[in-house]
C-alpha cells in the first residue's frame, strides 16, 4: 500500500503557530482532508503549493477568524496578535525595571551590529556591489604573458607571469580581428591630462581610448555620444568624452559644452559627450576619455602600452575565450618573432581583476568583527540566562496557571527581540556615524571605496543581524525556561540552592566560548602588530625627514626640446634652493613611493663579454642623492660637468654592483642600452633604496643624470630645514614664477608618501587590532558578569561557610578559581583554533611566522590575568559579605 | 426591519449549503463551490463566511466530534440554513427570476 501524503510540516506547523485552532478545532482537519484529496488528483508536490497558498490565505485572514471566534468562558486564550503586543509590554516594562542590565545589553549589541554593519558596508561596495557596467560578468581583462614565464623559478618572472604585461596596439587589433569569442573589445591607456583655459590650470586623471571601450561596457552617454568607430582612424579629429563629476565640477553642468572645443594638454578636443554619474572605468580617479593619439596608433608591434577589456560573447566560458585568443596570439608571435616571441595571453574576469586583491583582507575583517558580535551575542545571552534563572518562580506560576508552552517561549523571546532591535537602531547609527573615519582608514590601494554608504542593501544586513541576534541571544534563555517542569521550579525556588546547575553550566560554556574567540582575535591582531612594527622599522635607504617633494609634467609644445627642457628645471631648481628654509633642491623621473619602476634592458660589459639584463633605471639630478642622504659607496656623484654631448656616465646601486661585478671594481666599468650605440660609464656606486614599498627587495638599480637624458616629467625632491610644508608652499610659488601654466601634482611630503604605502597593512592591523580589544573587553564584562551572577547565587552557601568558620581568603580563592577554570578552558580552545587555522594570516604578514608560542604565551598570560581581575571584584564582594546578611537573603 | 446584507461570495455559500442538505460541513462547501461555481476559493474565506453567516444568524452549526460517532478521523462542524436564510433566499430568488424576466433573449442576441 502507498503511503498516505502528508502536508508539508512547516506549512502545518506555522498554522498551528496561528493558534487558529481555539477559535476554530475543525479547521486544521479540513485542510488536511482536502489536501488528500489533492494529492490523489494533482499529484504531491501541486497538493503541496495548494497548501501553501492555504497557509497565506489563513495568515491573512487570521484575524477576522479570531475576531468572530467562539469564546467560550473556560478557555483563557486571547488572540495572538494582542498576546504579543501585551508580551512586548511586559517585556519592556522587565527591561526599563532594570535599567543597567538593558543599558549593557542594548550597547553590546549596538557596537557589534554597528561594527558589522560598517564593514559589511565596505563589502558590498567592493565585492558584492556588480561593477557599473551592463552584463558585468561578461566583461574580462586581457593581458599579454609570455609563456616561458609560466613555470619559471625565478621569482620576478613569476611575478610577471601573474602580473601580465600590456600588449600593443597592433596586437589589439589582430586580436579583434581573428578572435571568435568576444562581442567587443576595448582598449585604453590611463594618464593623466592638464585642463587649460579655466583660472587655474588642472591636472586631471584621463584615459585614452579606443571607440569599442564603450562598447564593449554597455554604457551609453547622459549628453551626446560616446566615440565612434572612424575617430580610431590615424588623422581623424580630436574627441574627448566627460565624466559626470568632470562636467558638473569644471563646467558646471552645462549642456551646451556638447559641441565646444576644450584644450587639453595643449591640443584641441572636441567634447562629443557627457557620461552618466556613478559610471567609471577603469577607476573612479580618471574623469575624461579620449580618442587615441595618432602616435598611439601608429606604434610598432613592439611598443605595449594597452589596457584591454573584452566582453564575452553569450555562451562561451573564460578558458575557451582564454584558448581562442592564446591560438591568436601564438599567430601573431610566430608570425613575427621579433616582437613577439612566446606571447600568449591571460583571461581575467574584470570583477576578479578590480576587486581580487582586497579580498582576503576584507574577508578577514568580516571574520572578525563576526566574532565580536558572537561575543556579544554570547553575553546577552548569558545575562538573558541569569535572568531567566532569576524569573523561574513567575514562569513556574504562569506556567502553573496554564500558560503554553508558546506563550512561554514567546514571552521570553520578545524581552531579546527588543533589545535586539533596539541594539540594531543604535548599531546602524553607530555604523552612519563611523563611516566618515572608517574611509579615511581605507587604504588608497582599495578599490571601489567611493562606492560606499549605508544603501538598502546595508540597512536590511542591519535588520537581518537584529533578527539573528534576538534569536540567538533569546533562544537558550528561552529553551531553558520552557525545559523547567514546574515541579523541578518549585523545588529549585526553596530556599538554599545555589542557582541552577544547569543555567550555571550553559553560562560557562558561554564565557568559556567567548574567551575562545576572544583569544584567536587577540592573538590575531598581536601578530599583524608585531608585522607592522617591524614593516615601519624597514631600512628605506634614504633620509625621508623634512623632505617635500612635487611632481609635475611640461607641455610638449611649449617644451619641445632637450634644452628648453633642461634650462627650465635648472631655472626652477635654482629659484626654489633660494628659497629660505630650503637646504637643497634635486629631481628624479622616478620617484621612490609614487611612481613606478622604470625597467628595461641592459648590455652590462662584465668579464670582456657583453650580457643583457632587466634592470631597473631611473633618471636624476646631480643633487638628488644629497637631498635624501643617500650615501656614496664608491666614486663620484654627478655633476654639473655631466651634460649633454661629455661621456655618457651612470651610477649604479651597491646591489647591482654586487651582482654584477662581484670580484672586481665597479667604477670605469661600462653599460648600454640595446638602442643606443653609446656606452655609459659607471662613475659611481651609491646605496641600496627601497622603491615600490617597504616590502620590496633591494634590486639592482641604474642611475642617469638628468642632463644627458632629460624628461618631462620629473618629481621635485626639497629638503627643508624645518617645515617642509611651509617650504612646499614657497616652492609652489616659485614653480609658478617660472611657468605660470604648469600643473604641479602630488605635492607631499616624503613621509605622507611612505605613510601611503603602509596604508593597507595599517588599515588591517589597527582595524583588527580595534576589534581584537572590544572582543577582550566584552569577554572580560562576560567573565565578570557570570562570576558575580554565580555569587549572588552562592550567597547562602557562602554565608553557611563563613558562619562554619572558613576564612575569606578561602572563599576568595575559592571564587578565583572559577574564573581561573573557565578562562582555562576557553585559553585551550583558543590555542588548538589558533594553531590550526592561524596560517590563514600567514599572507598579511611580513617577516613574522603566523605561529608564534611566545607571542601566544603571552596573549594567554594577559587573557588570564585580566580574567582573574574581572573575577577579584566579585570574589572580594563575597568575601566581605555578612554571614547574617547572607542566611537572611530570600 | 433592517435586512441583512448578503455578499454574492456569502450568496454562494448559503446556495452550497442548500444543495448539499444535511452533509454541508467545510470541504462539502469547499468542493460544491469548486465543481458547481467554478470558483477558486480558499478555505479560510470559507471559514470566514461561515462565521460571519452565523453571526447574521442565517446559519446553525454542530460540532461532531469523532468520539461522538461521527464518520471522519476529526471534528467536523455541520452547517444548515436558519428559517431566517430560508426566507431571505425565497426573497432573493424572486427578486432575481423578476429582474431577468424579459432580458435573456437579450443576453442571447449579444454574441
Amino acid at each position: 500500500m502507498k503511503r498516505p501524503s502528508r502536508p508539508p510540516r512547516l506549512a502545518r506547523f506555522i498554522l498551528g503557530r496561528m493558534a487558529l485552532h481555539r477559535a476554530e478545532p475543525t479547521l486544521q482537519g479540513a485542510l488536511d482532508e482536502l489536501f488528500t484529496q489533492r494529492v490523489q488528483r494533482d499529484g504531491r508536490w501541486f497538493a503541496a503549493f495548494w497548501y501553501w497558498r492555504q497557509i497565506v490565505s489563513f495568515a491573512i485572514h487570521a484575524r477576522s477568524l479570531r475576531r468572530d471566534s467562539r469564546r467560550t468562558s473556560h478557555t483563557m486564550s486571547f488572540g495572538a496578535m494582542t498576546g504579543i503586543v501585551s508580551d512586548i509590554r511586559s517585556a519592556t516594562r522587565g527591561l526599563v525595571r532594570a535599567p543597567g542590565f538593558s543599558a549593557v545589553a542594548i550597547l553590546t549589541l549596538a557596537l557589534g551590529i554597528g561594527a558589522n554593519t560598517a564593514i559589511f558596508s565596505v563589502v558590498n561596495a567592493v565585492l558584492i556591489r556588480p561593477l557599473p557596467y551592463i552584463e558585468p560578468g561578461q566583461l574580462v581583462t586581457i593581458r599579454s604573458v609570455n609563456s616561458e614565464w609560466e613555470h619559471s623559478d625565478v621569482p620576478r618572472f613569476q611575478y610577471m607571469w601573474n602580473r601580465g604585461y600590456s600588449p600593443s596596439m597592433m596586437d589589439y587589433r589582430d586580436w579583434i580581428e581573428m578572435n571568435s569569442s568576444f562581442q567587443a573589445l576595448g582598449a585604453f591607456i590611463d594618464g593623466e591630462f592638464t585642463l587649460t583655459g579655466a583660472d587655474r590650470p588642472e591636472r586631471i586623471g584621463g584615459a585614452r581610448v579606443t571607440s569599442g571601450l564603450f562598447h564593449t561596457l554597455g554604457v551609453g552617454p547622459l549628453l551626446g555620444r560616446t566615440l565612434v568607430a572612424v575617430e580610431d582612424a590615424v588623422g581623424a579629429s580630436s574627441a574627448v568624452v566627460l565624466s559626470h563629476r568632470l562636467w558638473m565640477r569644471s563646467f558646471a553642468g552645462d549642456s551646451s559644452i556638447v559641441g565646444a572645443t576644450v584644450t587639453l594638454n595643449d591640443h584641441q578636443y572636441a567634447v562629443v559627450g557627457v557620461m552618466p554619474a556613478g559610471f567609471y572605468f577603469p577607476h573612479p580617479a580618471i574623469e575624461l576619455w579620449t580618442t587615441m593619439d595618432d602616435e598611439d596608433k601608429q606604434r610598432s608591434r613592439g611598443w605595449g602600452e594597452l589596457g584591454v577589456v573584452g566582453r564575452l560573447n553569450g555562451e562561451v566560458t573564460l578558458d575557451r575565450a582564454r584558448a581562442d585568443l592564446s591560438r591568436v596570439a601564438k599567430g601573431i608571435a610566430d608570425a613575427n618573432p621579433g616582437a613577439n616571441n612566446g606571447d600568449d595571453v591571460k583571461v581575467i574576469a574584470r570583477y576578479a581583476d578590480v576587486v581580487g586583491g582586497a579580498r582576503p583582507a576584507l574577508l578577514m575583517l568580516v571574520g572578525a568583527v563576526g566574532a565580536v558580535l558572537l561575543i556579544g551575542c554570547a553575553n546577552v545571552a548569558g545575562l538573558l540566562l541569569a535572568r531567566a534563572t532569576e524569573r523561574r518562580k513567575e514562569i513556574a506560576v504562569r506556567s502553573a496557571l496554564g500558560a503554553g508552552r508558546g506563550r512561554l517561549l514567546r514571552q521570553m523571546m520578545s524581552e531579546s527581540a527588543i533589545i535586539a532591535s533596539l541594539g540594531a537602531a543604535i548599531g546602524i547609527a553607530v555604523a552612519a556615524s563611523s563611516m566618515g573615519p572608517l574611509k579615511l582608514l581605507l587604504p588608497a590601494s582599495l578599490p571601489r571605496t567611493s562606492e560606499i554608504s549605508l544603501d538598502l542593501k546595508v540597512l536590511l544586513f542591519a535588520v537581518a543581524l537584529g533578527i539573528g541576534t534576538a534569536v540567538l541571544t533569546g533562544l537558550l534563555p528561552a529553551a531553558r525556561a520552557m525545559r523547567l517542569g514546574i515541579s523541578a521550579l518549585l523545588q529549585e525556588s526553596g530556599r538554599g540552592t545555589a542557582g541552577t546547575r544547569g543555567g550555571n553550566r550553559a553560562q560557562s560554556t558561554l564565557v568559556v566560548g567567548e574567551i575562545a574567540i576572544a583569544f584567536v582575535l587577540l592573538v590575531g591582531a598581536s601578530l599583524l602588530l608585531k608585522s607592522f612594527v617591524r614593516l615601519t622599522a624597514v631600512e628605506l635607504g634614504f633620509q625621508a625627514e623634512n623632505v617635500a617633494t612635487m611632481e609635475m609634467t611640461l607641455s610638449e609644445l611649449r617644451y619641445p626640446d632637450a634644452q628648453r627642457t633642461v634650462s627650465f628645471f635648472e631655472m626652477m631648481m635654482q629659484r626654489v634652493a633660494a628659497i629660505p628654509g630650503v637646504t637643497s633642491v634635486g629631481a628624479i623621473r622616478e620617484l621612490p613611493f609614487a611612481d613606478p619602476a622604470g625597467f628595461g634592458p641592459l648590455a652590462v660589459e662584465r668579464n670582456s663579454r657583453v650580457e643583457m639584463i632587466d634592470i631597473e633605471r631611473a633618471v636624476v639630478t646631480p643633487e638628488y642623492f644629497d637631498v635624501l642622504q643617500i650615501p656614496l659607496r664608491a666614486g663620484r656623484h654627478f655633476t654639473a660637468a655631466d651634460r649633454d654631448g661629455s661621456v655618457p656616465v651612470t651610477i649604479v646601486t651597491e646591489a647591482m654592483a654586487e651582482e654584477y661585478w662581484p670580484e672586481s671594481d665597479p667604477i670605469g666599468r661600462r653599460v648600454r642600452f640595446p638602442r643606443s650605440s653609446e656606452w655609459m660609464v659607471v662613475v659611481g656606486v651609491v646605496g641600496n633604496v627601497r622603491h615600490e614599498g617597504l616590502t620590496a627587495a633591494w634590486r639592482p638599480k641604474l642611475y642617469q643624470p638628468f642632463a644627458q637624458a632629460p624628461s618631462r616629467h620629473m618629481s621635485v625632491v626639497l629638503k627643508a630645514r624645518n617645515s617642509p610644508d611651509l617650504a612646499l608652499a614657497a616652492a609652489h610659488r616659485a614653480i609658478w614664477e617660472v611657468d605660470g601654466d604648469l600643473p604641479v601634482n602630488r605635492a607631499l611630503t616624503m613621509d605622507a608618501l611612505i605613510g601611503q604605502s603602509v596604508s593597507e597593512p595599517r588599515f588591517q592591523t589597527l582595524l583588527l587590532s580595534f576589534f581584537a580589544g572590544l572582543a577582550g573587553i566584552l569577554a572580560l564584562v562576560g567573565v565578570y558578569g557570570i562570576v558575580a551572577y554565580a555569587v549572588a547565587q552562592r550567597t547562602h552557601e557562602i554565608g553557611i561557610r563563613m558562619a562554619l568558620g572558613a576564612a575569606h581568603r578561602r572563599i576568595i580563592r575559592d571564587v578565583l578559581r572559577h574564573g581561573l577554570v573557565l578562562a582555562g578552558i576557553g585559553l585551550a580552545i583558543g590555542v588548538a583554533v589558533v594553531w590550526s587555522s592561524v596560517r590563514v594570516l600567514d599572507r598579511f604578514l611580513f617577516e613574522a611566522n603566523a605561529v608564534d608560542p611566545l607571542l601566544m604565551v603571552a596573549c594567554a598570560v594577559g587573557l588570564a590575568a585580566a580574567t582573574l581581575l574581572a573575577t577579584f571584584v566579585p570574589a572580594v564582594r563575597a568575601a566581605q559579605s555578612d554571614p547574617m546578611m547572607a542566611l537572611g537573603r530570600e | 426591519m433592517p435586512q441583512a446584507v448578503l455578499g454574492e461570495f456569502e450568496h454562494h455559500v448559503l446556495l452550497a449549503i442548500l444543495r448539499l442538505g444535511t452533509d454541508a460541513y467545510s470541504v462539502a462547501i469547499f468542493n460544491e463551490l469548486e465543481s458547481s461555481a467554478g470558483r477558486n476559493v480558499s478555505l479560510a474565506a470559507i471559514y470566514v463566511a461561515l462565521r460571519r453567516l452565523e453571526k447574521k444568524e442565517l446559519l446553525e452549526s454542530r460540532l461532531v466530534d469523532p468520539s461522538d460517532g461521527g464518520k471522519a478521523s476529526h471534528p467536523r462542524r455541520y452547517v444548515r440554513l436558519t428559517s431566517k436564510a430560508l426566507q431571505m433566499m425565497r426573497g432573493s430568488r424572486q427578486a432575481f427570476l423578476k429582474l431577468w424576466d424579459g432580458v435573456e433573449p437579450v443576453l442571447d442576441e449579444q454574441p
